[in-house]
């Protein structure tokens, strides 16, 4: 089964530095900050990729980084989107 | 918010790499109402009320203004809400995710547009309050209003929308600021005093004489809400985001370094935006400004008690750089009631 996840509507975000910036002034009051890692998948939940649709393209784009070590980098920083309802599943 | 350093944070990188991460869009100069200190075009000549953005071409405004990196958008007036397609507008700027904001006099509000904002997008609401009944109210905006904004605000927070007030401070109503405070933290919104009257854009009918003078500014610095009247300006700052994390657009497309700030810079309807954000040379000169180009705040005695703008320094005397007459008033108030 696909998994794939939507962006909290809620939300406002946009690239500042290379570097995405969200701010979530309803429900939580908070700002987020996201690495050049963590924007490229952000920016890949947006465009509507699922879970396998992001580890490829992760893949293609850190091919020095080995892809056990992505596929886990990218869990994690799931849970933690999901943990802070940025994302849930759809 | 709870983040501060991440906020600061980009906002130095924006401001760095000159990405307008706030924008401000005036949709229309139309207004029910007729506030006698309104910054904004005299609504009887032809210019104000006629040509302005289309639909299509607000659309084309939003894009552009999502590919500069705006990400805080005021949605502006006149009356915002009293635009024919406001929420198509809405639902439109919504697809580039901004942090919609809208900016109104709050008159127009009833329960259920307060939750149709909520619910296409807009994330906060800046309504003005210009006083603290009736009377007071109506002197200055020439229309009744009072009961209808409180009733807004009201509305507004029931449909869990965030509601921040600006309260308009003037001659006129500078002695109802306790009241309208605690009308305000009896609803529970949040608010801010805004005590900047400048002329109109077009220099027609000057309503600076509404501002506060500097015996009234004495008293608010001796009054149980000193704190939003006694401005410290250690660093010596006269520069603000203008041109760089800043950017404003008219409801005739002209585009300005901050709404607040009205030298035109090109218009949308002539240019492409971003070749206007990067060509102008208007805002280049803003951006390459220093200190020194200040030649009047940087030799003034009073520079660390002064919360100048340059927006309004340019109305109030078409120089940018220079000092700003009722920035000069409250200064002067506020070195003499240094204890
Ligand atoms: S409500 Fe705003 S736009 Fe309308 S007249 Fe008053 S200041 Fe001007
Ligand atoms: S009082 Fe006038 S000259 Fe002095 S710092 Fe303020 S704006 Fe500049």
């Amino acid at each position: 089964m696909k998994e794939s996840y939507k962006i909290n509507a809620e939300l406002s975000w946009r690239e500042v530095d290379g570097q995405i910036l969200i701010l979530d002034t309803i429900e939580t009051e908070s700002a987020h900050e996201l690495n050049p890692m963590a924007s490229l998948i952000f920016d890949l939940i947006s465009q509507g990729f699922d879970k396998s649709g992001i580890e490829e393209e992760l893949i293609q784009t850190y091919q020095e980084v080995k892809p056990e070590e992505i596929k886990s980098d990218l869990n994690l920083f799931l849970g933690s989107l999901l943990e802070k309802k940025i994302i849930t599943p759809s | 918010m709870k983040s501060p350093s991440v906020l600061t944070r980009n906002i130095q990188a924006a401001r760095k790499s000159f990405q307008p991460l706030f924008g401000t869009l005036e949709i229309t100069q139309k207004c029910n109402l007729r506030c006698k200190h309104c910054y904004n075009f005299d609504r009887s000549t032809p210019y104000a009320s006629q040509n302005e953005l289309t639909l299509n071409e607000i659309y084309k405004a939003l894009d552009a203004l999502a590919d500069l990196g705006v990400l805080s958008l005021n949605i502006s007036g006149g009356e915002p809400l009293l635009h024919p397609d406001l929420f198509d507008i809405l639902d439109y700027a919504q697809s580039h995710h901004f942090h919609l904001r809208i900016k109104s006099n709050g008159t127009l509000i009833t329960k259920d547009l307060a939750k149709k904002l909520r619910t296409h997008g807009v994330k906060e609401i800046d309504i003005s309050l210009y006083g603290a009944n009736e009377d007071s109210y109506i002197s200055f905006s020439q229309k009744k209003g009072f009961s209808k904004t409180i009733q807004s605000i009201r509305f507004c927070k029931e449909a869990g929308l965030p509601v921040n007030t600006s309260i308009i401070l003037h001659r006129g109503n500078y002695t109802e600021l306790a009241e309208m405070i605690r009308i305000l933290e009896e609803i529970g919104v949040q608010y801010f005093v805004s005590d900047e009257i400048t002329d109109r854009y077009d220099g027609t009918e000057a309503k600076t004489d509404l501002a506060l003078q500097e015996e009234d500014y004495l008293i608010l610095l001796k009054g149980p809400h000193r704190h939003f009247f006694a401005h410290e300006n250690a660093d010596k700052n006269v520069m603000c985001g203008c041109a760089k994390s800043v950017i404003g657009i008219d409801a005739h497309g002209e585009v300005y370094p901050c709404i607040g700030a009205p030298l035109p810079c090109g218009n949308i309807r002539h240019q492409e935006l971003r070749k206007i954000w990067d060509e102008s040379p208007t805002l280049k000169r803003i951006r390459a400004l220093e200190f020194k180009d200040f030649d009047e705040c940087s030799k003034c005695s009073l520079i660390t008690k002064c919360s100048r703008s340059s927006g309004s320094a340019y109305i109030n005397t078409k120089k940018y750089t220079g000092c700003d007459p009722t920035a000069l008033t409250y200064a002067r108030a506020r070195s003499k009631s240094e204890p």
